[in-house]
């Protein structure tokens, strides 16, 4: 078949070109070097200054990302004010200038393109004449968001931090909440232009050593030129790409990493996306909230039945309105068949056609209101309630149950606790539509199979999608469709934390 | 495109996936949908009439013996399925035939079950709608699922199972309630003594539907652990015994032995004159899921059983492109068998099942036994 193989010339990618011509040790023939490599960028800014009589230096850095304060305190007043020890020592090593710097972390770097990517990762670079070597302060400072309460994962008990656009803000939540040595917090760098800062994280002895690994190599094989969200690297590593389930959590909270951790899980945090990556993970996970585990026990499984209940509409309620309105009319009791066929009287269009064209301004009233700009919000609401509410209804274009039907489904598809489950539910509702559509109720039990049979082969990183209800495994239905009190919750999830399974001693409440 | 087409067939690449198993419950759900399946519609023994109860429990404790010699059999040959085994038992050129005869069973099997299916549906449901639409979505949802191959269609089982098995005893709750209820219409018990039943069962109840789990044994080789198995096939064999045995206890003393016998789907219409306060009534949603899911057990078990068989025949290194090639052939298989559904039930009963599965489920499978027996005495020799 290398017949039909036709491979494309693309031009060679963009990169920053690696220059490993180590530094000459003149300063002017190295600034230089340094000014035409930023020709054009305004934020790069030195200044030189000398030292005594015999050093003169010069200090790199990028506008905007270094503290400045603290550098002139730490690094240009130290140099230049005449330290008798270095201006009497007639050959000062460079060591000799590292201790008079007033910085917490100084390093000696050699080659060129290590420099610069220091450079451009916020570092500030002492050039001194005469020497080959540089020396490195890291003294980052730039705005960001403060901590904030996560919005789209809101609780009403539980903590109200979430994760910000810092790396070290965020991996900072985490050493908080897990202080262990166990904890372990893997630096990599991805992005051939974004040089973007991913950090695995898990907990040694209880993650399973073949998962890191796999997390490790998916996360190592990607090749692309900038990273500016975690959603990016989600598309890369899920197990089955043209899935609509989502095969990666995200998540807004320390906690809700943290916990995930200790049941074996491994977190992925990128640099400036306030979402962490949870993997791998299940169906069942994405319908828990953080909440559940906050709440008391009781309450939280019922609250998780209603979650699985609606699921159910959400997924089917339009689609069993088709079914009955347009092919079994039998199945409803008299009665109601009776009010629903009234107001279906002056309604032109089939069911199909009238679920479709509800569905699909439903969806476009959703998407409307959040882009539009916070003050014309409200007028959309106003809209799609009297215009497709009422006026629709009236003027005989939807038949009043649907109505009913839709906001039920609407209201249905926003009590799942994960966003991306939700895209997933809302575009199988249209297929489940179609399904039933053509061929009434059989279609809808069809459509459920395909689903289910979707499901039960998918996979995240290995772990089957839909454990432990298939395959099953007892002991873990526990946190599933019902949540047992912590005190029961005594082993982790066997799908992950098998390696260490178990959580804590069996003495429930021994008082 | 070929990117989607190798995507299609080799769906998980490298070993990181692990070798498909499955687990003795997913085996066991998988194997008691499979005995219930298209019986559970058809109902069975209909012409025992109201000793069709009597009939099926004959069937059962006599295709004990049947998975006695199956399960014997298997434990000759660990860790192999029977297209695997047959070859090294009978050699080369006499087991090819046989096992493309097996083959051909099971396809045409599978086609039967979609076509009861397809009647089903067409003569309640959706009564307008080709039967060719039906039977080809179902077909598609077959392939889609069985492209994961055991492990896909054991986890389906272990997820759909239990909806089926609450959905029966909802319908079987339901069914007290019915007026016409009484278990008069089950007497007189042997009016005309045990021979007739007897003469009617044998071999009849022991093919259809119990003799059918000769399927089993091309699944032996991706159970998780390897061991005895027979204790699990016993088991579902007398699960699934029951249920029916029950079931059609319920259905005679409702319709009463005649309209039973009659009755081309008598669950059905036992369920259909269920109603509870006047209000809840009609119930068929129920029996169709019923039916969707048991035939689902049923044809899946079939064609996965032909696409194994075909794959170690073949020594192909996977089930996929089989399974959608049998799809495929299905579809049309299952139309033009019969003309009309009178018929494809005449045939059934009349030949298919008396003596095709006597001869592949039967009578072959005790002469393998038998065959193997020797050569284990001569070989120890």
């Amino acid at each position: 078949m290398r017949f039909f193989k036709r491979q494309k010339k693309l031009p060679a990618l963009l990169q920053e070109q690696s220059e490993n011509n180590p530094l000459s040790g003149n300063l002017e023939e190295d600034l230089n070097r340094f000014k035409q490599l930023f020709e054009g960028a305004a934020d790069f800014s030195y200044r030189e200054l000398q030292i005594g009589s015999n050093y003169s230096a010069v200090v790199l850095y990028l506008n905007g990302l270094v503290d400045m304060e603290r550098m002139e305190l730490n690094v240009i007043q130290p140099l230049i004010s005449r330290n008798e020890e270095l201006l009497q020592h007639p050959k000062p090593a460079l060591d000799q200038f590292k201790g008079v710097l007033n910085a917490s972390q100084v390093v000696q770097v050699e080659t060129f393109q290590t420099i610069v990517d220091q450079l451009l990762a916020g570092g500030t670079i002492v050039l001194i004449n005469t020497f080959k070597k540089v020396l490195v302060i890291s003294e980052q400072k730039w705005e960001q968001r403060s901590i904030d309460e996560p919005v789209s994962e809101a609780v009403v008990l539980g903590p109200r931090e979430g994760f910000t656009e810092n790396i070290r803000t965020n991996t900072s939540m985490i050493r908080r909440r897990l202080k262990t040595t166990k904890l372990k917090l893997e630096y990599l760098k991805l992005g051939n232009l974004s040089q973007t800062n991913v950090v695995i994280t898990y907990l040694e002895g209880i993650a399973d050593v073949s998962i890191v690994e796999e997390v490790r190599s998916r996360l190592n094989r990607i090749d692309i030129d900038a990273i500016e969200d975690s959603s990016y690297i989600v598309e890369f590593i899920e197990d089955e790409p043209f899935s609509v389930f989502p095969q990666v959590l995200q998540t807004e909270r320390p906690d809700r990493l943290a916990g995930n951790l200790l049941e074996g899980r491994i977190g992925i945090i990128v640099d400036n996306s306030p979402f962490a990556l949870i993997v791998p993970v299940t169906f069942f996970q994405m319908m828990n909230s953080p909440e559940d585990y906050y709440g008391r026990f009781i309450m939280t499984t019922f609250i998780r039945l209603i979650r699985y209940l609606f699921l159910l509409i959400a997924l089917l309620f339009p689609s069993i309105y088709i079914a009955v309105t347009t092919f079994h009319q039998e199945l409803l009791p008299t009665n109601l068949l009776f009010s629903v066929a009234a107001s279906r009287d002056k309604v032109p269009f089939p069911a199909v056609i009238e679920a479709l064209l509800m569905e699909i301004t439903f969806e476009a009233l959703r998407e409307a209101g959040l882009r539009l700009p916070r003050p014309i919000g409200s007028t959309v609401s106003i809209v799609g309630a009297l215009v497709i509410g009422q006026s629709a209804v009236e003027a005989g274009i939807v038949s009043a149950p649907l109505v009913i039907v839709v906001a039920t489904t609407g209201i249905a598809s926003f009590m799942f606790p994960s966003y991306p489950l939700t895209g997933a539910i809302r575009l199988l509702r249209f297929f489940m539509i179609f399904m039933a559509g053509t061929l009434g109720f059989y279609g809808i039990l069809l459509g459920v199979f395909f689903i289910l049979a979707h499901l039960v082969q998918l996979r995240s990183f290995g772990v089957p999608y839909l454990a432990p209800l298939a395959p099953f495994h007892f002991n873990n239905m526990k946190d599933i469709i019902i949540r047992v009190p912590w005190w029961k919750m005594n082993e982790r999830p066997h799908e992950t934390g098998k390696s260490n399974l178990k959580r804590m001693n069996y003495k429930p409440r021994k008082y | 495109m070929r990117e989607l087409i190798s995507k299609w067939v080799f769906p998980f690449k490298g070993d990181w996936m692990k070798v498909e198993k499955i687990s003795r419950l997913q085996l066991f759900y998988l194997m008691t949908g499979f005995v219930l399946g298209t019986a559970m519609i058809l109902g069975l023994g209909h012409e025992a009439k109201q000793d069709s109860w009597i009939f099926i429990l004959i069937g059962m404790s006599s295709s004990l013996i049947i998975m006695a010699v199956y399960t014997q059999l298997a434990s000759y040959y660990p860790g192999d399925s029977l297209a695997q085994m047959l070859p090294k038992l009978l050699g080369k050129f006499l087991s090819y035939p046989i096992i493309l005869l097996y083959i051909f069973h099971f396809t045409y099997s599978a086609a039967r079950g979609s076509r009861e299916l397809g009647e089903l549906i067409d003569s309640t449901i959706l009564s307008e709608t080709p039967l060719v639409v039906i039977i080809g979505s179902f077909m598609a949802l077959m392939v889609y699922c069985l492209r994961g191959g055991v492990e896909t269609f054991g986890r389906m089982a272990e997820i759909v199972f239990p909806i089926y098995l609450f959905s029966l005893i909802l319908i079987w709750i339901l069914l007290f309630s019915v007026d016409q209820f009484s278990l008069k219409n089950l007497t007189p018990i042997l009016g005309n003594g045990v021979t007739p039943v007897l003469k009617k069962a044998v071999p009849t109840a022991i093919n259809f539907p119990f003799g059918e789990t000769i399927v089993v044994l091309l699944f032996f080789p991706f159970l998780t652990h390897n061991g005895p198995v027979r204790k699990i096939c016993m088991s579902f064999l007398l699960v699934g015994g029951v249920l029916l045995t029950i079931n059609s206890i319920m259905l005679i003393a409702i319709l009463g032995p005649e309209i039973y016998n009659f009755d081309l789907f008598s669950l059905l219409s036992a369920t259909q004159m269920v109603s509870v306060a006047d209000f809840l009534e009609r119930f068929d949603a129920l029996v169709i899921l019923l039916m969707v899911s048991g035939v689902f057990f049923k044809v899946g078990g079939f064609i996965l059983a032909a696409a194994i068989a075909t794959s170690h025949l073949f020594k192909l290194k996977q089930t996929r492109s089989v399974v959608l090639g049998l799809g495929t052939i299905i579809v049309p298989l299952s139309s033009i068998t019969a003309l009309s559904y009178v018929e494809h039930l005449e045939f059934g009963f009349k030949f298919y099942v008396p003596y095709v599965h006597t001869v592949l489920q039967i009578i072959l499978p005790i002469l393998f036994l038998c065959i193997a027996f020797i050569r284990k005495k001569l070989g120890s020799k």
